[in-house]
């Protein structure tokens, strides 16, 4: 194996595939490292993405999809369900296959994939960063790149080794937790939010089908509220009194930074790209499109800059970023501000008056909208916080 | 005449009063995340916190999904119970 690329990318999830392919089909050598032994393995997500969003990054295969979702259904915390039309569809993928078939493209596009490599430091030289230290089977190794992309999670330290503070505040870090369960009962095209504060405080619990009586069921809390009861404690409430006898075939954790996007996304020759630059959609806590747009425009800018051996013309990846979507994250974080305050009882009310609506007004935005007309406390403090227009 | 205190270490570095319970993490990163001293070092199945980078802010204690993160010190930490 060389010891010299002209890109290498930390993290082969969904954003570093995707940058890895952007960049080596362009015909420069990129080297992506993947700390897991197998990419894809462990899926830490819910795995639920809009249909539109995807088929824009992609020829979708019908291999990733588990299920397709026609259906929202929210459920308020007096019980009360709301099925908001949600304008499209979506799917809930299987990570496996779908990373997997990710990371696949960008080592048929010429990238080189190194499993079982753990990156742990960046060389620094007299102009940025020369390289990157990882350990692959118990040896230390080092490999020299002109770019290097840290598209390495939540757990991001690629940005901090390069000088951005990437640490999420506790407000910010949704703490997660999930089970797959099999030999359950759930509608295959809809997915499910619950809401309130003996479910899932500050955050939601989501039911997502997958396939054949199985469900991805996990919960997302802030930190603030974790650290008071942990979200594995509501998760396991949760399930043993709404899926009795269901089997519980997989937990995992994950930690899903609901934040802004980082005020820097590139610091010399280093660039972040998905969770590491926390471009995961606030609201939702939807990271995976997100992460491959973001992926996608930092691929075209590399590629400028090898081409052009300017590493200035990195620059434009962020701008396009915000420009495009950085700008509506920021919305959204402050949207998720703004609906996070409510308690319980506005929460029971908005689902009540929505249920009184005709059916074609109740949309996602009808829903918001219903918000924030009957609760003009929290109509002030959004329009403090940001102008939001009110016609549809 | 607790066992497993007997390894000989640094003084001047205070013992780390945060606990990680090995059976119970599961490496998913939530508390590196929010680590603002970058003192976590995560691999597929390992973690383990520099004692040296730690300022003891118990952000990864709280965060963590699963409370594999154990403050046992006896330290008073300020504004921390």
């Amino acid at each position: 194996m060389n010891d010299r690329y002209d890109v290498v990318v930390i993290g082969a999830g969904p954003a570093g595939s995707v940058a890895a392919l952007g960049i080596a089909r362009e015909g420069f050598s990129v080297l992506l490292l993947e700390k897991d032994p197998q990419v894809g393995i462990p899926v830490r997500c819910g795995e639920a993405v809009s249909a539109r969003s995807l088929e824009a990054l992609t020829d979708v295969d019908p291999h990733w999809i588990t299920a397709t979702i026609r259906r929202f259904r929210l459920v308020a915390p007096s019980g009360a369900m709301v099925e908001p039309d949600i304008g499209g569809h979506g799917y809930i993928l299987d990570r496996v296959r779908f990373d997997g078939d990710l990371a696949r493209a960008a080592v048929d596009a010429g990238a080189v994939l190194l499993t079982d490599a753990y990156a742990y430091g960046l060389v620094t030289g007299a102009n940025g960063f020369e390289g990157v230290l990882y350990e692959h089977e118990g040896e230390c190794r080092r490999v020299s790149a002109r770019i290097i992309i840290g598209a390495d999670g939540v757990e991001s330290r690629v940005g901090r080794w390069a000088g951005i503070e990437t640490a999420a505040t506790l407000r910010d870090m949704e703490c997660c937790t999930q089970m797959t369960l099999s030999n359950i009962d759930t509608a295959r095209d809809t997915c499910t939010f619950y809401f309130g504060s003996a479910i899932a405080p500050e955050g939601y619990l989501w039911v997502f089908p997958k396939g054949d009586r199985q469900a991805n069921v996990g919960i997302g809390i802030s930190g603030t509220a974790a650290q008071k009861r942990r979200p594995i404690s509501f998760l396991r409430e949760f399930v043993s009194s709404h899926f009795p006898g269901a089997v519980v075939s997989r937990v995992v954790a994950g930690g899903d930074p609901c934040a802004e996007t980082l005020r820097r996304i590139t610091a010399q020759n280093v660039v972040l790209v998905g969770d590491a630059a926390r471009q995961v959609n606030p609201l939702s806590g939807g990271g995976i499109t997100s992460g491959m747009q973001a992926a996608e425009m930092a691929a075209r800018a590399v590629v400028r800059a090898l081409r052009e051996k300017r590493p200035s013309r990195l620059s434009e990846y962020p701008r396009e970023w915000r420009r495009k979507i950085g700008a509506k994250h920021r919305t959204y974080y402050r949207m998720k501000e703004v609906v996070r305050r409510f308690p319980d009882a506005a929460l029971d009310d908005i689902a009540e008056r929505v249920l009184r609506l005709p059916p074609e007004k109740r949309t996602l935005w009808g829903v918001f909208k219903t918000a924030l007309v009957h609760h003009p406390s929290l109509l002030w403090e959004m329009v403090r916080t940001f102008h939001i227009s009110l016609s549809d | 005449m607790e066992r497993g205190r007997r390894v000989p270490r640094d003084s001047s570095i205070p013992r780390l009063p945060i606990t990680i319970l090995e059976g119970v993490c599961d490496y998913c990163g939530c508390c590196v995340g929010v680590c603002s001293a970058d003192a976590i070092e995560l691999r597929a199945s390992s973690i383990e916190i520099d004692e040296e980078r730690c300022t003891l802010c118990m952000k990864c204690v709280h965060a963590c999904p699963l409370g594999a993160l154990l403050y046992q010190g006896t330290l008073k930490i300020e504004g921390k119970p």
